[in-house]
């Protein structure tokens, strides 16, 4: 932490840092803007400075990095958003620039705990990231900022559901992990949030159980298209049993009108059981999928059957 | 089509004084011209389903011009003297406040309150059930209430999914899948079906579903391709568990039907048989005395 502005603020403060601030600004206002354009500077301390920077005018000497981020934030906490946006940056012409300042925002901003508007602009920051941008890379970054919220008792309502926009399977797994975490608070939450895995409430290694069930329907995974808006509980994605069962979309030989008229659990039966026969024995599997319905339905019921008694 | 007691029934077996308004009659219609079945245990339950339908549209209107504000969960706000406001965003009761006396405070003081749709939603249905239950069963039945989207619905029985009929009082869902990211709150919108082609949103008032889904299209990122669009799900109260604690207040307060003969001796039955059989016993009793309402 070698910069200046940095260590007043976590040290003393954010009263001492804005009065630090002001004495600097008096003395040399571009001397002053410099030091906000340090590297080392986080985006709570320009958070902080932001109302400054604005009333003496100091945005003209700032970089490129603390621009977009104040004119994020201005655009964030705006309260009319249509029909023009107050945000000068265009998404479009600058993607790169603006996706490294979200991510920077949210890397060194997810620990602090300003206010009220200030976490308000970080989840939106988080939400436009995982939402615009889509990049696995800035998950393992969101989801600390949705544990960190849930560990503080702040609603996690609009970050899940920006965590879950990403659109990208990938985001299950960061969860998982906590489910390995020593922090109960942590793993209750992850199996909140997890808790579409058939059996994960149940399971002795809510964690193992996971990785399994991962491992397994990745292949398999779907959007859905709940949302907390409408249900008490999320189902962000969901393993659609039909490709589960017939391994691909183009496979079509296969009674698909007839497997969707079958009850959902028999459908789970069935796409479970094809997994892991065609994992067992290719071959025994494409005779058994060339099988009527039900009597595959009937072998599943013998295999269990026979499984049972022994 | 409408079973009692694996009977079908049609509307003739409703009397005219059993239907309070135009709303309710269209309710039953709906019910008894569904090519689905509809299973009741008495005809007291399907006016109970009726009423309780007109109570949710009530409140829904009712709600609306509470003044209560549209406001996502950093925005929420309650009147203190009733409700602790939580760091996440909820409502949480006062210990020792009656929650029936909360919930009205929201209907009452409608502009110190702020909270988004979902919230809403449940609102609507506790006030709702407020009308159908005697307070004391109701403050008995949920006494701890905590209001957070539909995250705490368990002791309304709520049930969430795809109906093979939808019914007037439904709460139906409008999803806005290519929302603006920095309006999250807009990500869709819970609407209660009025019964009369047009649905309440709270933050967009009533509107047609074209009205509904045109306020959410303004509310979508720049550049998005999908329109927000009607979900099939449908959210309902658990109306056939509730009325067991609305028939239970009859029970309680020994709600029957008096019947006096020429001799002034007098006899009584309960509300159902009496409904059941008023020709009879109009032609063989003088005097009939209903219990308060």
């Amino acid at each position: 932490m070698n910069s200046s502005l940095e260590m007043i603020r976590k040290i003393n403060g954010i009263t001492a840092l804005k009065s630090h601030f002001t004495t600097l600004i008096e003395q040399d206002r571009k001397l002053a803007a410099l030091q906000v354009n340090d590297e080392e500077v986080s985006f709570p301390t320009l958070y902080t400075l932001s109302s400054l920077i604005t009333t003496n005018q100091l945005t003209k000497y700032l970089s490129d990095r603390n621009k977009v981020a104040l004119a994020l934030r201005k655009d964030i906490l705006a309260k009319e958003r249509s029909p023009a946006t107050p945000f000068p940056y265009s998404i479009c012409e600058t993607p790169q620039l603006i996706h490294s300042v979200l991510k920077w925002i949210v890397d060194t901003g997810a620990n602090e705990n300003l206010n009220s508007k200030y976490r308000f602009v970080l989840d939106r920051s988080a939400g436009l990231l995982t939402t615009i941008y889509h990049d696995p890379t800035d998950l393992p970054a969101v989801s600390q900022l949705l544990f960190k919220r849930n560990h503080d008792s702040h609603q996690t309502h609009y970050l899940t559901w920006a965590y879950f926009s990403s659109q990208n399977f990938s985001c299950l797994l960061p969860i998982g992990e906590r489910l390995a975490s020593g922090d109960e608070a942590e793993k209750e939450f992850a199996l909140e949030l997890l808790h579409f895995i058939p059996g994960i409430d149940e399971a002795k290694e809510p964690y193992v159980h996971f990785r399994n069930w991962y491992e397994e329907n990745l292949p398999y995974l779907v959007l859905n298209e709940d949302s907390y808006e409408m249900t008490a509980q999320l189902e962000p994605y969901c393993v659609d049993y039909m490709l589960k069962y017939k391994e691909q979309q183009t496979n079509t030989r296969y009674h698909d009108e007839e497997f969707k008229a079958l009850p959902s659990e028999t459908q789970k039966i069935l796409g479970d059981f094809s997994y892991k026969l065609r994992k067992y024995s290719r071959s025994e599997w494409k005779e058994w999928l060339n099988r009527p319905l039900d009597a595959q339905v009937q072998s599943i019921e013998e295999v269990n059957h026979d499984t049972y008694r022994r | 089509m409408i079973l009692i007691g694996g009977k079908k029934v049609t509307i003739d077996n409703f009397d005219e004084r059993m239907i309070q308004n135009q709303f309710e009659r269209n309710v039953l219609e709906a019910l008894l011209n569904s090519p689905t079945t509809h299973t009741y245990r008495s005809r007291g339950e399907v006016l109970f389903e009726m009423q309780f339908r007109s109570a949710i549209t009530a409140s829904a209107r009712e709600l609306y011009y509470s003044g209560a504000q549209f406001a996502d969960f950093y925005k929420s706000r309650c009147n203190p003297m009733f409700w602790d406001l939580l760091p996440d965003g909820a409502f949480q009761l006062k210990p020792g406040i009656p929650p029936s006396e909360a919930i009205i405070d929201i209907f009452r003081n409608g502009r110190i309150y702020a909270f988004e749709c979902a919230t809403a939603m449940i609102i609507v249905l506790y006030k709702a059930t407020l009308r159908m239950l005697p307070p004391a069963k109701f403050n008995s039945l949920f006494a701890d209430i905590r209001l957070w989207g539909w995250k705490y619905d368990k002791d309304l029985r709520i049930v969430h999914n795809i109906p093979p009929q939808y019914v007037p009082g439904d709460i139906r869902y409008v999803k806005n899948p290519d929302v603006n990211p920095l309006t999250p709150e807009w990500q869709g919108e819970n609407i209660v079906d009025m019964g009369d082609g047009t649905f309440f949103g709270h933050g967009l008032g009533f509107r047609t579903l074209p009205g509904i889904i045109d306020a959410l299209a303004r509310r979508r990122r720049p550049g998005a391709m999908r329109m927000p669009y009607l979900l099939e799900t449908a959210t309902r109260p658990g109306f056939s568990y509730l009325y067991q604690f609305a028939t239970m207040r009859h029970e309680e307060r020994n709600q029957n039907v008096l019947l006096f003969d020429d001799q002034l001796s007098n006899t009584s039955v309960s509300i159902d048989d009496y409904n059941q059989n008023q020709g009879e016993l109009l032609k063989e009793y003088i005097t009939i005395r209903f219990p308060e309402a």
